[in-house]
């Protein structure tokens, strides 16, 4: 199973169509996928994957939030992962599409009622936290239940635990999403280099990292694609004082709303 | 649902409470998730190794429990505070207190003020005989002082980590230790508690 994070320094750079886009696309590779929505403040994997025409969102039972709680409330660790997922076919045949486990019912008032009891400290950073051993064992065992090729984590934008374990921790490849203005790149930029040093510090593997473009002003395509790219592949490069590595690890690609894998549908969910 | 406050700590407004046969932690700040399991040996530890005192009120809610604590912390700290000089008042008195007297009250520091958990107010006693003339007309007396600062800073370390030192419920990972895993997602959680932030500082 490979695991692959998308991050967003800020909003609004289409993370979460991204990957439901990227999920589809790997189903028709025939590819089994399983999308983890980890943007809990804001999740909205449940409505890009829906194939609602009023762009009503997919039933969910429960999710992650549901998961986290039941360990730091209950003590348990939930005996089977089936009660958080939802199988996802391909519209009009029985074919499966992809798995999801979602947030959780959001939004409703339990939703926001069970997020706002999870104590980040207690869950990551007290004597006794077990937070980080709960989420690796989470994806351990997605790997052995679900046994899918891809696990696509959709992170929380900026700095939050959730969005640091999912980037820092579960992913073996990180798709940062960018918009071409200097607020995104310099977020991005500081992140990407965190990641970097973590990974060093905590001795794991290094990432993959790669960043997408995002929604290019029509003012900017005269620049040309390319020539935007490999500017920002520049700025994203560059050395960082505490880093003293100048081997380019961001590969940089735009990501727009003409490429053809891109299906989205006037609700805004990604499923054609 | 009846919780049995089963042993506290009023001057931390820590508690340990039973409640459908597991007992839990409960400490500032509060909240409910935030309650850690505990394993039953903890129970005595706190009370023999620890100072907690024992106790066998029942709550009928997590509210109650916590107001109850609250009110032992608020109890205990205005007693404490009762008997805290202001230190710069503390400073002018302990000037003119002769020497023999200042030495009856560093004895009382030394085996009751410290031994009984009172840091606070043995520190405000301590820092005040530093930062009066005693440093330079009792210079045997300043240096007592010194030792017992340090000493009372030591065992309210001791006493504050006698909380984090119970022992917790061990959870099992059970996909973890299938894929021998436990070690490494141990050693990489334990350097995301040191540095207290899960991205690393950049």
């Amino acid at each position: 199973m490979k695991t692959v994070t998308f991050y967003s320094y800020k909003g609004g750079t289409g993370r979460s169509l991204a990957l439901a886009n990227c999920a589809i696309y790997l189903a028709r590779l025939e590819l089994s996928v399983v999308a983890l929505d980890f943007d809990l403040e804001a999740p909205g994997l449940h409505y890009k994957f829906s194939t609602n025409s009023e762009g009503k969102p997919l039933p969910v039972k429960a999710g992650v939030v549901d998961y986290l709680h039941k360990f730091m409330v209950d003590g348990e660790i939930p005996s089977s992962l089936k009660d958080f997922t939802i199988d996802l076919k391909v519209p009009g045949s029985d074919k499966p599409l992809a798995t999801l486990i979602p947030a959780g019912r959001a939004p409703s008032p339990e939703y926001w009622s069970s997020l706002a009891r999870i104590n980040w400290h207690d869950l990551f950073y007290a004597k006794s936290a077990k937070g980080v051993e709960l989420l690796l064992d989470l994806k351990s065992r997605i790997a052995d239940e679900l046994q899918p090729d891809f696990l696509l984590i959709d992170a929380r934008t900026g700095i939050t635990e959730m969005g640091g374990v999912a980037t820092t921790v579960l992913a073996d490849e990180v798709v940062c999403l960018v918009l071409p203005t200097q607020e995104n790149l310099e977020g991005a930029r500081a992140v990407m280099r965190s990641l970097r040093k973590s990974r060093r510090e905590t001795d794991l593997k290094q990432l993959e990292m790669l960043i997408a473009l995002s929604r290019v002003p029509p003012a900017r395509e005269r620049e040309g694609e390319k020539e935007i790219t490999s500017k920002i592949q520049r700025f994203m490069n560059e050395e960082a004082q505490d880093l003293r590595d100048r081997s380019p690890v961001l590969k940089c690609s735009s990501y727009t709303a003409n490429k053809p894998w891109k299906r989205a549908n006037p609700s805004g969910s990604a499923v054609a | 649902m009846a919780l049995h406050l089963e042993a506290f700590s009023p001057a931390e407004g820590v508690g340990i409470v039973r409640v459908d046969n597991k007992l839990r932690l409960v400490s500032p700040p509060y909240s409910r998730s935030g309650s850690a399991l505990l394993r039953e040996e903890s129970l005595s530890d706190a009370i023999v190794k620890h100072g907690f005192s024992s106790s066998d009120v029942v709550f009928n809610s997590w509210e109650e429990v916590i107001d109850y604590l609250n009110t032992k912390l608020i109890q205990v700290r205005s007693e404490l505070g009762q008997e805290i000089p202001d230190s710069l008042h503390a400073r002018d008195v302990i000037e003119i207190t002769p020497a023999p007297v200042l030495a009856r009250f560093m004895d009382k520091v030394e085996k009751e003020s410290i031994p009984s958990g009172r840091f606070e107010q043995a520190e405000d006693f301590l820092i005040a005989v530093l930062n009066s003339n005693v440093m330079t007309q009792a210079p045997e007396i300043a240096k007592t002082a010194a030792e017992l600062l340090q000493r009372s800073k030591e065992q309210q370390e001791h006493s504050e980590g006698g909380v984090e030192e119970l022992e917790r419920e061990d959870t099992r990972f059970e996909s973890l230790e299938r894929h021998s895993q436990v070690e490494e997602s141990t050693r990489v959680a334990k350097i995301i508690k040191k540095r207290h932030c899960v991205f690393a500082p950049c």
